[in-house]
């Protein structure tokens, strides 16, 4: 099977830092990446340049066989990415359905109005994470869980292969954490997507992925979910002891989050 | 009341204002929910500068104005895409610099002008048909700017990064509404006047923001307000003697408070 996203020695410079060195990672076709480390190890930035956000400073970056500035021109909406940020504006007057319509907007394209198909394509995308039932209820007025699933169904709207999404779950309880990572897990089966997860959730994430990546400017390891978990690797790579608490089969983080 | 229509300045005003007013609700919408009330404000101040200089050169001050009020927002736009200065402090300084500017030439042309108050304060009286003629022209081609970047302009105010990311051209989209409220902005300094004209940009969308959760109905209230507002104020003016600009805008101020009401 050809590798969806292929990285080679890649070398990124934010602002005189070389906030990523040496990268090499490889992604299988539905597979399920998930990216962990510390605030400031690189992940967005290593995020940003597979799509094509942030210029490398040298190493190669291909993403279905392009290179990241080439994906968006020739296979525009195969990447669907859901960004960390919460609501800029909480009560920005949008429906669920139309901040999902909005994914699809380019394609569309200026001066055109969504037709049947579009508004069809955002109902379906809706369904697909649960959501149907509240298309018409104002963004602003939904839990953060549902939100974010109402983000996911947006980036979902052009039938993406790949997904990208930066710690989603900021913002979200923790039960509703558990939830949208099965309804992820769910998706990426039903619809053969692959996926990468930024995520701090190091004690949850790696139940649902196929590997884990642990970044620190370095990307440390790149392993099934059990051999991290025990690894000194974690350790090494946000530089203190990471314990887990265990209760019932789910391992709790129980270390402060702390900058690296 | 049927006489107000029967003066020819009357006619003049009331279109021009009219239309002004719907023009700046449609605007207002963006202002409102991109968070731009403070640009405007910077935006509006500069074509003080332009006005004066034109004065003083005999040039048209519209034409003056236009070319810095553009010209101030493409550099408020610059700066936001650089990001290294805060956008609240860059306005604060064109601000202040391009007024400052205005009265150093007002004093250099050693006349008191009594023109130059209607720029300030709005002078409906002064409409001419070549004016009013301006406030359609410029209506025509904003709107159908607008009618066109509609949706990219929503998702753009939603979540700039998100709509980056998904091949929207946020930069271009930036300096366009930039642009397109500078080119408002001189339009309706006739009517409502420099120093009120922003109010036009925000109280219509933000009354028409508590009526609504959605910008549908946003944007319908936005232009209820204007409307209301403009008409109103101008035959409340006109009956009671009283500055036009500044009546529009208590009208506006009014309509905003009733429309808290509603939440």
């Amino acid at each position: 099977m050809e590798n969806i996203l292929q990285i080679e020695n890649l070398r990124v410079l934010i602002n005189g830092n070389l906030v990523l060195d040496g990268i090499n990672l490889e992604m299988k076709e539905a597979s399920f990446l998930a990216l962990i480390g510390p605030n400031g190890g690189g992940k967005t930035t290593l995020l940003k340049a597979i799509l094509g956000l942030v210029q490398p400073l040298s190493g190669k970056i291909r993403v279905f066989g392009l290179k990241p500035s080439q994906v968006n021109k020739k296979m525009a909406g195969i990447i669907g990415y859901v960004s960390q940020s919460p609501l800029f504006d909480p009560d920005f007057p949008v429906s669920a359905f139309d901040v999902v319509l909005m994914g699809n907007y380019r394609k569309i394209g200026l001066g055109h109005r969504a037709n049947k198909t579009d508004r069809q394509r955002a109902l379906e995308s809706l369904e697909l994470v649960g959501m149907e039932s509240l298309a018409n209820r104002p963004i602003g007025q939904m839990s953060g869980g549902q939100q974010q699933r109402v983000f996911i169904a947006r980036s979902l709207i052009t039938r993406p292969k790949l997904l990208i999404l930066d710690e989603p779950t900021t913002g979200v309880d923790a039960l509703s954490q558990d939830q949208f990572y099965r309804l992820l897990k769910e998706l990426q089966t039903k619809l053969s997507l692959s996926v990468i997860l930024v995520s701090h959730d190091i004690g949850l994430v790696p139940n649902y992925c196929d590997q884990v990546a642990c970044l620190n400017r370095y990307l440390f390891l790149h392993g099934k979910p059990t051999e991290v978990l025990h690894s000194e690797a974690l350790r090494e790579a946000y530089g203190c002891e990471v314990d887990f608490l265990f209760h019932g089969k789910m391992p709790h983080r129980v270390v402060d989050q702390h900058n690296g | 009341m049927g006489e107000i229509l029967s003066y020819g300045f009357m006619q003049r005003a009331i279109l021009a204002g009219v239309i002004v007013g719907l023009l700046c609700s449609v605007l207002s919408l963006f202002v409102v929910l991109k968070r731009l009330s403070f640009i405007g404000v910077g935006i509006s101040h500069s074509a003080f500068g332009g006005v004066a200089l034109g004065f003083l050169l005999g040039i048209e001050p519209t034409w003056t104005a236009a070319i810095f009020c553009i010209l101030i927002a493409l550099l408020i736009g610059l700066v936001k895409q650089r990001g290294k200065i805060q956008e609240d402090t860059t306005i604060g300084i064109f601000f202040a610099a391009t007024m400052a500017f205005g009265i150093l030439l007002v004093g250099l042309s050693k006349r008191y002008n009594m023109d130059l108050f209607g720029y300030l304060f709005g002078n409906i009286l002064a409409i001419s048909a070549s004016d009013v003629k301006m406030v359609v022209a410029v209506s025509i081609v904003v709107l159908s700017i607008i009618a066109v970047f509609f949706k990219e302009l929503l998702f753009y105010s939603f979540d700039e990064a998100m709509a980056k990311v998904s091949g929207i051209p946020t930069g271009f989209l930036n300096y366009l509404l930039l642009t397109l409220l500078a080119l408002v902005i001189v339009v309706s300094i006739k009517v409502v006047g420099i120093v009120l004209v922003s109010a036009l940009l925000v109280i219509p969308g933000a009354a028409g923001r508590q009526i609504s959760s959605n910008y549908r109905g946003m944007l319908a209230g936005a232009l209820l307000v204007g409307f209301l507002a403009t008409t109103g104020g101008l035959i409340i003016s006109y009956l009671l003697n009283l500055p036009s600009g500044s009546t529009i805008v208590l009208l506006a101020t009014l309509f905003f408070f009733l429309s808290l009401l509603k939440r």
